[in-house]
């Protein structure tokens, strides 16, 4: 298969978003399990022999999910619960909510009362990074593994959890690999092909997608730059559950501007960090240690840690790629983002790098008047680095 | 519906002993520098005597907002967060407080004339968070650490949510059992770290004194309630309980708070035997489902009043702030503590609180439900539509919503509001005369 092709298809699967679940659940006869979201120990699931698989915020407009949810949530918790309202997730055995967000929280409570013959299953994962909170994280994990044993009636073996990690890190690896080849090439593949990547990781068999991407990088290395694509360069960053909207980010495209980093959930967010085990490391306690390293190399607004700083994180990022300007994704209603955005607009200006905060609707209001905003930021920044560049040169 | 002459609340006149106790605490806690106390800032449960006990001063956040709220002084600190990006979407009890955090680190604007309360809160010395069934809460609290430029030391105890896995309900179950032994734990971590912030060894003993207190305040404050609500037409309404949850909650063990309740409990028993009641005309009995609206309180009061409707209860009143006095027990106080702080009305998992919506449903004699839905407190109305249906399928019980919001006034459209209590009630004239 071409790399076209691969790309293709994976798109394809991107846009049926539980079509591959479905496909599985009817070939293996298993079980299937929906994550609402961010932060879920995926491997821990496929442990135990289900398929687990993140929910995606769809395109859909919410209609019958109304009757369950205020309309000032974000847009990620009520558009699970429309699908759900609407049979979209009648596939799943179970689904699993957690408390790193209140309105989370609400769409698994939501969820249960919608999904009635689905087991009801909750992460309870502790804030913060104080000495204990590792351990505290592992009696979370623990007490998902007791749910998760009694959802599938067998034991969750050790092994079975070192097994599926080696399995999900290596996916976490080669999505990695392709990042890395994108940073020094980035017009190889688009913004919008990198989104769909990560997002089809979420949705299908591991295994099946470790395998489509050792494919997609036979080639991906030999992919040529386009020369005449030197832009405006761009960090994108957000704390959205769902994918991102891909006709903002191909927008951004068009304008010239190249995209070449990020740190969102579907994107590098996902994929930074392995779980690092041996043969005879306690599993959970890997996971617990992962989620902390995670964070302090990718920080997140829900993990109130301190010891992290977000604001930071984006200024090093965005010199480490040699990025122009910022792009910022925030989903209205997103209260961990929104009492973020402050700080980081606060630092971003000290550090004088220009940020375009877009605040994302699940319906989309007008895309055209974004482009009109995209396009103006993306003319400004370059004219001001033209202008800066004239006098550096003239000094 | 409308009368020529609008009826009003006849309110409770020991709500006045509250006012007397707020005033005394915020002025201690304006003046605490100058006295030598450390300042605690602290968001969500009621966790006051834990600095007191060590003579700390403590400031909490939702009580800040509703404090300045209610004297009417949240418009420039609003203003001046939204300066800064907070988004008005945020929380508005953290947006107004953040707001007067920032008057207190960055000076304050001469275009916003800042009130005496929003603008005289001393800077923290450290942050306590304490919440429960919100992730917002340590997230303002991170927001605060933030802006003081991360010098300020801060602890986080975590409440975790009472989901009611596998069985487990309200003060029961193994999952009931684990979180008390968990929020114990952190306590016990809480009160090291404050033997450490203050240099001295934690005063037990008068930590022990202050929780006796608070059983009593507590045991007081249930059996009023308790007492009005179960009285038909009722003494007193969800409005005069929501005055006095400032001595359950910032002012828990205040010195002055026994007398207050106290003297709550008293007026409701004389107001049944003289036949007194909170509404003139009590024909609907309704129950809050949501936060209280603070820049509201008397207009809500009086308007229910002039619908001759009585709200007896309600989720944020009666279902936390030391709901629990019976398990506290003063010689070992902690396990009381986190029961009550785990139980509380936002940290239980939605079959919990509907089965204990339920009860009080039954219990109080409602015949229709408000579900408030507070625009910014997305913790409160994250299961209004799922009680409404289960109320009305299960009970017979219909209800309304409108938007609002705790402090932040922008979020009402009055004439909306009217409609849609006018429809509830019609619903409820309907099925009475149809009985």
């Amino acid at each position: 298969m071409s790399f076209s092709e691969i790309l293709s298809n994976l798109s394809k699967i991107a846009e049926q978003a539980y079509e591959k679940a479905k496909q599985w659940k009817a070939e293996h006869g298993g079980k299937v399990v929906g994550l609402c979201g961010m932060h879920y120990p995926e491997e821990l699931v496929h442990a135990s022999g289900a398929l687990p698989i993140i929910l995606q915020e769809i395109d859909e407009p919410v209609t019958t999910g109304h009757a369950y949810y205020y309309p000032f949530f974000c847009g990620f918790s009520r558009s699970i619960i429309d699908q759900a309202a609407k049979g979209y997730l009648d596939f799943l055995d179970g689904f699993i909510s957690g408390d790193y967000c209140i309105q989370v929280v609400g769409a698994g409570e939501a969820l249960g009362v919608v999904l009635r013959k689905a087991s009801n299953m909750f992460f309870r994962f502790p804030v913060g990074n104080q000495p204990w909170t590792q351990a505290d994280i592992k009696e979370g994990l623990q007490e998902l593994k007791r749910d998760l044993e009694k959802f599938v009636g067998h034991e969750i073996t050790d092994e079975s959890i070192r097994e599926s990690i080696r399995v999900y890190n290596r996916n976490r690896s080669l999505m990695r690999e392709i990042y890395r080849i994108r940073a020094s090439n980035p017009e190889a593949l688009s913004a919008k092909d990198l989104v769909t990547i990560v997002k089809t990781s979420m949705i299908m068999p591991k295994e099946e997608h470790n395998a489509i991407l050792q494919e997609l990088l036979k080639d991906l290395p030999s992919r040529e730059t386009r020369a005449d694509q030197e832009g405006l360069r761009v960090f994108v960053s957000g704390s959205l559950c769902g994918a991102p909207k891909v006709d903002i980010l191909t927008m951004l495209e068009q304008t010239g501007a190249v995209v070449v980093d990020d740190d969102l959930f579907h994107g590098y967010r996902y994929i930074n960090t392995d779980i690092d085990i041996d043969g005879n490391t306690d599993p959970l306690k890997a996971i617990a240690s992962f989620y902390i390293a995670k964070n302090a190399k990718v920080p997140c607004p829900t993990r109130v840690d301190p010891t992290t700083s977000w604001q930071q994180y984006l200024v090093n990022a965005a010199k480490e790629h040699g990025a122009g300007a910022i792009i910022i994704l925030m989903a209205k209603y997103c209260e961990p983002h929104m009492f973020f955005y402050p700080d980081i607009k606060e630092t971003l200006e000290e550090a004088g790098i220009p940020h375009l905060l877009i605040e994302v609707e699940h319906e989309v209001v007008s895309l055209e008047s974004l482009r009109t905003r995209i396009e103006a930021f993306v003319e400004i920044v370059e004219i001001e680095a033209l202008k800066k560049g004239k006098a550096e040169a003239s000094r | 519906m409308s009368t020529a002459e609008p009826k009003k609340a006849n309110r409770v006149k020991s709500g006045k002993l509250v006012n007397k106790l707020v005033n005394e605490y915020w002025e201690d806690l304006i003046h605490a520098k100058e006295a030598g106390k450390l300042v605690v800032y602290t968001t969500g449960l009621p966790i006051g005597p834990f600095m007191a006990a060590q003579d700390m001063a403590w400031i909490h956040g939702e009580g800040y907002g509703a404090r300045v709220a209610a004297r009417h002084e949240e418009k420039e600190p609003q203003i001046y967060a939204e300066r800064r990006g907070y988004n008005r979407e945020i929380c508005s009890y953290a947006r107004t407080q953040l707001g007067c955090v920032m008057f207190a680190e960055r000076g304050i604007p001469e275009d916003l004339p800042a009130g005496p309360i929003a603008a005289q809160i001393p800077p923290p010395d450290a942050i306590v968070t304490c919440y429960p069934g919100c992730s917002s809460g340590p997230q303002w609290d991170w927001s605060i650490e933030r802006l003081w430029g991360k010098k300020i030391p801060w602890f986080n105890v975590v409440i975790p949510y009472h989901m009611g896995r596998n069985g487990s309900g309200y003060m029961s179950g193994q999952e009931f059992q684990d979180e008390v032994a968990y929020i114990v734990r952190q306590f016990k971590d809480l009160i090291r770290w404050l033997e450490e912030l203050s240099g001295r060894p934690y005063n037990w003993d008068k930590f022990c004194e202050l929780m006796a207190v608070t059983k009593k305040v507590g045991k007081l404050r249930m059996e009023a309630m308790e007492l009005a609500g179960k009285t038909v037409p009722s003494p007193a309404s969800f409005f005069d309980w929501s005055q006095f949850i400032a001595p359950v909650n910032y002012l828990t063990a205040w010195p002055g708070t026994i007398e207050c309740m106290q003297a709550v409990k008293e007026e409701v028993q004389e107001r049944i035997a003289n036949g007194v009641t909170a509404v003139p005309n009590e024909k609907y009995r309704l129950f809050w489902e949501g936060i209280m609206n603070w820049n509201k309180l008397g207009w809500m009061a009086n308007k229910f009043a002039n619908y001759d409707a009585c709200v007896v209860a309600g989720r944020y009143t009666h279902m936390a702030f030391w709901q629990e006095p019976d398990v506290i027990d003063p010689e070992d106080p902690l396990e009381g503590i986190a029961i009550n702080h785990l139980e509380c009305q936002l940290n239980l998992g939605y079959p919990i609180t509907i089965e204990r919506m339920k009860k009080l449903c039954r219990e109080y004699a409602i015949d229709g439900v408000i579900l408030h839905g507070a625009r910014t407190c997305r913790s409160f109305a994250r299961s209004h539509y799922l009680m409404a249906e289960e109320l009305m399928r299960t009970m017979g019980i219909p209800s309304t919503m409108f938007e609002g919001d705790m402090v932040d006034e922008s979020f009402y459209i009055d004439e909306l509001v009217n409609t849609r209590i006018e429809a509830l009630l019609e619903t409820l004239e309907a099925k009475k005369s149809r009985n």
